[in-house]
């Protein structure tokens, strides 16, 4: 189980949190100026790196808040946030 | 009279041992050599390891464990085991509350407590890090086992027919140097010690003190492992409450061995290895037969020539000699401290153990050792002084007497021995030995033996008092190989040296406790005995506020420092109820240290799988715990641990017939391994067979083993030569040590193969570098393979000699407490004396015949390379033919290692087997996963089963619904009433009561559970506009408004009523089983894509309690309950905020049933008051309570949706007929989504409502929809809801149909099982199309 370094409570066991998935997936300013296809892409395609990725994790279980942390998928480590 | 041993069943006859015991090792001690039978083959098997690598020994306990491994499982009174059947059947109802968890965090975790794993908790200790010790034992100081003393004796008194462990004979007992001369024995006694009796524990006056405080233990619970006190050196503390108090007293250590005296026995302890003690059963048993045959032959001349090895007469070594000698026993307490007493002739003379031994040897008188020794491969045959016919008949004492079953017997290949000449001498048959003197061993064993027959074995239970008595300490699995016997020079394994590793059992010991392997090992550690260095170490270490986790197995490694380890506490399944039985433990270590040892591999050859097989370790480990698992023995190995283990057994009394070792003499490892061992063997008059193995076995009546067959083989594994039979009913087999490297492994290491090592050991490249110096711990992998966090010292990394071992867990320690961020301390290990380094291991797989011959008499048919799957060599040369390859594929084509040990004694063995058949380097092993060892479901539960299997919520109503005979359903976690029974109504009669009550008068909901967010901010309208797909800018404060909710894909997630409450709050409402996840949806759309918006939500669910009165007489009731109020004037799809029976209350003009409905909201405190009041107040109009499913039948009557039953993700608001809510103006999220093609499908799932063509016939939710009653696809859609409704006198339906808004008035069909039920398509609103009943009742002129 991660321990995961939440900014605002410290390290916490992984059954404290909600994954968000791949950080930095902005909501289209405009959806409408979107293809079908760009819109799918936002909806559903999301990287899935073997090393560093960056992810959003929400602390739902304590401060409620979410916040993005990069980790190394292979090692689980993950970087300092900032 | 004492009652030092515990009766336990199996197989449904009576045995008794030692309490302490493992199963294993008490049916060793009782000689049952059979204990399970092959799944496949159907062969006999009996027990083979230690611990945790144990292939054979599983069994059912009756009442409790449907499947046990017997090397794990302590006995306790009333226990009754059966081998194994071929089902593993739970025959009794699951032990439940008897199993919790527990958490816990450190800096450094150190698993595994043998000398490098102390040695490592030391060092991190000393610098200041928090430190938890997991080891598979008990310590010294815990709580004491439970074994009720019997006699409130004294301390210094003599147990009344207690074991004199000085026999009162004219016996020379050697006096502790410097110390007190033993105190006279008690008389007439068992030879055997007191210890032995369960209460004779050897509690050592220093343990008195710190044994006491925990007394308080009940009896039968006692979780700590009596094992202990039956070995002489383990200073079990005793276990019994009260005996806490007395038995700290009774120290029996000998009678008069009181408080510091010395005692005089048990070698072991001193230090020095010789003790043997098992022997002293033996040596009962076999007295009571008589005279000892064999070294009775007075005068018998021995012939030891080669040439008339048949003939003759054997010497023992060991039995024979001792005679006058009285070897070992007495070795003085004293002489424990300090004393060194090596093995080496000179001291001898000083009585010290072998020292009888034939004049002639220790003084230089050649030995007669194999040949191999002397340079020449040529088998040797020493043995021939053994044989000797005429022996071979007479009783075999036990393993005292000079049993004569030679091999020159039956050889066939006329062993030859290199010098004869020598061995002529070299059989130093003590000169006492003829005299005919039939006391073998030791004084105490003299000639008044009482021998119980298993416990008679127990040889060991001579107490250890001595000096230190401390209790050892380490795992258990390291006892029989860990540290050998170290005294002798040559090699101790370090660190804890091959052996099991946390989780193993120690023979003897119920838990695996003692580390018999260090004390009386003869190993010593800062000048005193292992053994009692262990002790004192994990005494400083709890001192220092370490957390020593006792018979603790870790069985996992999990992210980020996580360990899971499972403590047992409690065996006796009849215990107390209360007391906890297991505990698991998660832990989480900044760093980790590895000391987890290895495990003692097999070799593969004909008929290795015979009950008298074992691990030459564990066959050492047993027999120095007093279970003796043969009384001739042949030792089989590829490493200097074989040749220790042979002299274990000589040492607990065993003879030894043979040892063969397949190196030859010559090379490099085998120049040495010819050296200090193998000089002592020969001084014992055991000869090493280099060059040789064994290469076949034979069985005798019942299926155990009687003989093996020896014949040289190169090293490859090639039979070389001929085969030579040599007798024996133990064949004691090292393949050499894998280092137990699971958890390593789960954390992302990797192993590499070590030539040095012959063993593949954790490839620690990595690890050096690029550690970070601080973090979480994240046992992530570096470029090498090696997790960051983790260091493995000793055994577990190949390492065989105890100084690198106590090296490299020091530096481990240290360093890992540097990383913590502690300054670095001086920490230096302790000095050992242990001089020789150990040679180095062949590998060695198995003994190659080659593919010759048919099936039938395929050698390799027999040849064993998964004694758990019963899978052979031949079945690995078959996945090879079959075109296999690869250790993973031929794992699966073949099951090898998937067996209850989890390969533990097969993975390497396979993956060496198959490099040799391929010809490949040394690969990968199979992975191994956790858990380490079996983990029973009952403790991964833990406290979380029944009603804590998961958080029950209740609204405050719950009492009354219960009073009221309300059945409940589970909605989430939610326990809601889903209908309220009366006068034995079935459920089908209650609903259509309640459902007329609702639509004819009046009926009351508790709809507490409702999902309700509080939603304020001044932007909360534009919020909400953005994640309902209708508007709600527009709504008034005052008015509610239903909204769908949709994901950014456009499906609906939610929907429900929101109230505006004030321009700035507004009160929503979700589904009972959404709340949490719309509450997260709108925090993340808050938090993550909209933090400008000045909105705050907040879950206020259980802030309020609802009670949703509905019916046409519900304002009647209303009334009543609100006089004064303008009902009139409350419209629908408003809220106010009311008193409602004297409680303020925000009540909703909603409906979710198409009557006149109040959702009467007030805090939840008053819930159940208002509830009661409402009850009062409709009482008059028969106001009845319904349930959830009324609820449903209600709404399904007006065609409303439940989300998580009408949609599915998959469906958005059109396809439910919602397309009316979803705004085309505003824009909002999904609402692209929508605009694709893909939506606008006419044949997309649309909500309709089905009528059966048989009104009776109600379908089942989930049913598929099909065109035609051949029921074939396409699948047209599912039935979502489906109900017998009331109001309507029939049953009914919704249902998602593919185009359904153009089927109305066709007939599908659903699938119900083997039924394929017509029914026709409707609208989905069934009743009350007009909604001319929410404001109450039918209004004039309309229908």
């Amino acid at each position: 189980m991660l321990l995961i370094p939440c900014p605002w409570c410290g390290p916490r066991d992984e059954s404290e949190f909600r994954y968000g998935g791949q950080a930095g997936v902005a909501y289209p300013a405009d959806p409408w100026t979107l293809t079908d296809a760009e819109w799918a892409a936002y909806l559903f395609v999301r990287d899935n790196p073997k090393g560093r990725f960056t992810e959003r994790w929400a602390h739902t279980s304590g401060c409620r808040r979410w916040f993005a942390l990069t980790r190394d998928t292979t090692t689980y480590e993950f970087e300092e946030s900032t | 009279m004492r009652e030092p041993e515990v009766e336990f069943h199996f197989a449904g006859r009576a045995y008794r041992a030692p309490a302490g015991m493992t199963l294993a090792a008490a049916l060793l001690a009782n000689g049952v050599q059979v204990v399970a039978h092959a799944g496949r083959t159907g062969r006999p098997r009996g027990v083979y390891g230690l611990g945790l690598a144990e292939p054979n020994a599983y069994v059912r306990v009756e009442g409790a464990e449907p499947l046990a491994c017997a090397t794990r499982l302590p006995i306790y009174p009333g226990l009754r085991a059966w081998p194994l059947s071929a089902r593993a059947v739970l025959d009794a109802d699951p032990d439940e509350s008897r199993y919790d968890h527990a958490y816990a965090h450190c800096d450094i975790l150190v698993i595994g407590a043998g000398p490098a794993g102390l040695a490592a908790a030391q060092a991190a200790e000393s610098s200041g890090a928090r430190v938890i010790l997991a080891s598979a034992c008990t310590s010294p100081t815990a709580p004491p086992p439970a074994t009720p003393h019997p006699s409130g004796t004294h301390p210094s008194a003599p147990l009344a027919g207690g074991t004199p462990l000085n026999p009162p004979k004219a016996t020379p007992t050697p006096h502790p140097p410097g110390g007190t001369a033993p105190s006279p024995p008690p008389t007439g006694g068992t030879p055997l010690s007191s210890s032995r009796a369960g209460e004779a524990i050897p509690l050592h006056p220093d343990e008195v003190p710190e044994a006491n405080p925990h007394a308080p233990r009940p009896a039968a619970v006692t979780p700590v492992p009596h094992g202990l006190s039956r070995s002489g050196e383990a200073t079990p503390l005793h276990p019994s409450p009260g005996q806490a108090g007395e038995a700290i007293s009774h120290v029996l250590r000998g009678a008069g061995v009181g408080e510091g005296t010395p005692a005089p026995h048990g070698p072991g302890w001193e230090g020095d290895a010789a003790p043997l003690y098992a022997s002293v059963s033996q040596v009962g048993e076999a007295n009571a037969r008589g005279p000892r045959p064999a070294g009775v032959r007075e005068g018998t001349p021995v012939p030891h020539s080669p040439g008339q090895a048949g003939e003759v007469t054997p010497l023992l070594p060991g039995a024979s000699q001792v005679g006058e000698a009285i070897p070992h026993a007495p070795r003085p307490a004293g002489e424990g401290e300090g004393t060194p007493l090596q093995p080496g002739p000179g001291q001898v003379g000083e009585a010290i153990p072998y020292a009888p031994r034939p004049a002639g040897v220790g003084e230089g008188t050649p030995v007669p050792h194999s040949p191999g020794l002397e340079g020449d491969a040529a088998p040797l045959h020493a043995s021939v002084s053994w044989a000797g016919e005429a022996n071979a008949q007479g009783p075999r004492p036990a393993g005292v007497g000079p049993v004569p079953h030679g091999l020159g017997k039956v050889g066939e290949v006329a062993p030859l021995l290199p010098g004869s000449g020598q061995v002529g001498e070299a059989i130093p048959r003590p000169a006492g030995v003829g005299e005919g003197t039939p006391v073998p061993h030791g004084p105490d064993q003299a000639g008044e033996a009482t021998p119980l027959p298993g416990a008679g074995r127990v040889g060991e239970a001579i107490p250890c008092g001595v000096g230190e008595a401390a209790p050892l300490y380490l795992s258990p699995g390291r006892v029989g190989e860990a540290i050998p016997h170290a005294p002798r020079p040559a090699g101790v394994v370090g660190g804890g040296a091959p052996v099991p590793h946390p989780g193993s059992g120690i023979p003897g010991t119920g838990a695996g406790v003692v580390g018999r392997g260090l004390s009386g090992s003869g190993v010593r550690l800062d000048g005193r005995d292992a053994g009692l260095w262990a002790a004192r170490v994990v005494r400083g270490l709890r001192d220092s506020g370490v957390r020593v986790l006792e018979r603790a197995t870790v069985t996992g490694a999990y992210g980020h420092g996580l360990y899971v380890a499972v403590q047992r506490l409690v065996d006796d399944p009849a215990a107390p109820a209360h007391l906890t039985r297991e505990r698991l433990w998660e832990i989480r270590a900044r760093r980790v240290v590895l000391a987890t040892g290895a495990y003692e591999r097999p070799i593969v050859f004909p008929g290795n799988d015979r009950p008298g097989v074992m691990a030459a370790g564990a066959a050492a480990a047993y027999a120095r715990a007093g279970a003796l698992a043969g009384r001739r023995a042949v030792v089989f190995g590829t490493n200097d641990d074989a040749l220790g283990s042979a002299l274990g057994l000589l040492d607990a009394g065993v003879e030894v017939a043979a040892v063969v070792d397949v190196r030859r003499a010559g090379t490099g490892g085998a120049a040495r391994a010819a050296g200090v061992r193998t000089e002592e063997l020969a001084r014992r008059g055991v000869a090493v067979w280099a060059g040789c193995a064994v290469v076949g076995t034979e069985a005798d009546g019942d299926g155990g083993l009687a003989a093996v067959r020896i014949a040289e083989v190169a090293p490859d594994g090639r039979v070389a030569g001929g085969a030579v039979r040599v007798e024996c009913d133990l064949l004691g087999v090292s393949g050499g040590h894998d280092p137990a490297v699971e958890l390593f492994t789960q954390a992302g290491g990797r192993t590499t193969w070590s030539p040095e090592a012959a063993a593949l050991v954790p490839d620690m490249a990595g690890s050096e570098a690029g550690r970070p110096t601080a973090g979480h711990g994240v046992p992530g992998t570096a470029a090498g393979g090696a997790p960051r966090s983790i260091a493995v010292v000793g055994a577990a990394r190949g390492t065989r000699d105890l100084s690198d071992a106590l090296a490299e867990g020091a530096e481990a320690g240290i360093e890992a407490a540097a990383q913590c961020g502690f300054a670095s301390c001086a920490y230096v290990p302790p000095a050992t004396d242990s001089v020789a380094r150990t040679a180095a291991p062949a590998a060695f797989w198995f003994v190659d015949f080659g593919r010759t011959g048919t099936a039938a008499t395929d050698p390799d048919t027999e040849a064993f390379v998964d004694l758990n799957r019963d899978a052979t060599l031949a079945d690995v040369r078959r996945a090879l033919a079959d075109g296999m390859r690869h250790v993973e594929h031929v794992k699966r084509y073949t099951t090898i290692g998937t067996g209850a040990d989890q390969g533990r004694t097969s993975a390497v063995l396979l993956a060496g087997v198959l490099a040799r058949l391929t010809g490949t380097d040394m690969g990968a092993r199979t992975t191994a996963r956790p858990p380490v060892a079996p983990i029973r479901f009952a403790l991964v539960a833990g406290r979380d089963r029944g009603a804590l299997s998961d958080p029950a919520r209740r609204t405050p109503m719950h009492d009354w619904h219960a009073a009221h005979g309300a059945e409940f359903e589970n909605v989430g976690q939610w326990k809601r009433a889903w209908y309220y029974p009366r006068d034995g109504e079935d459920m089908a009669a209650a609903v259509r009561r309640e459902c007329r009550a609702a639509r004819e008068s009046v009926a009351v909901l508790d709809y507490s559970t409702l999902g309700k967010i509080d939603v304020q901010g001044a932007d909360t309208p534009a919020f909400l506009d953005r994640v309902y797909a209708n508007r709600f800018a527009t709504l008034k404060p005052g008015r509610c408004r239903y909204g769908v909710m949709c994901g950014a894909d456009g499906m609906v997630a939610d929907d429900g009523v929101t109230a505006r409450l004030a321009e700035d709050r507004f009160h929503m409402t979700t589904t009972t089983g959404n709340a949490a996840g719309v509450l997260d949806a709108i925090e993340e759309w808050l938090f993550t894509e909209w933090p400008d918006l000045d909105v705050r939500a907040t879950s206020v669910t259980e802030q309020w309690a609802v009670i949703s009165l509905v019916g046409p007489r519900a304002r009647d009731v209303m009334r009543t309950l609100s006089p004064g109020a303008d009902l009139d004037g409350f419209g629908f799809m408003t809220v106010r905020e009311m008193p409602v029976a004297g409680v303020p209350a925000r009540v909703f003009r909603v409906s979710f049933t198409g009557e006149l409905t109040y959702e009467i909201n007030v805090p939840w405190w008053y819930g159940a008051a208002v509830w009661r009041a409402v009850m009062a107040a409709g009482a008059a109009y028969g106001i009845t309570p319904y349930g959830t499913e009324t609820m449903h039948v209600l709404r399904a009557e007006k065609g409303l949706i439940v989300a998580g039953q009408e949609t599915d993700g998959t469906v958005t608001p059109e396809d439910v007929g919602l397309g009316w809510a979803v705004s085309k103006v505003k824009d909002f999220v999904g609402k692209r989504s929508l605009a694709r093609p893909d939506t606008a499908r006419a044949d997309r799932p649309r909500l309709v409502g089905l009528l059966p063509h048989d009104p009776g016939r109600r379908l089942s939710e989930g049913a598929q929809l099909v065109a035609g009653p051949d029921a074939v696809p396409p699948l047209l859609g599912h039935v979502t809801s489906a109900y017998d409704s009331a109001a309507l006198g029939r049953t009914f339906a919704l249902a998602l149909l593919s185009g359904g808004a153009d089927r109305q008035g066709a007939t599908v069909y659903a699938v119900d099982g083997d039924a394929v039920i017509p029914a026709a398509v409707t609208d989905p609103v069934f009743y009350d199309r007009d909604n001319t009943r929410r404001d109450g009742g039918v209004r004039e002129g309309r229908t």
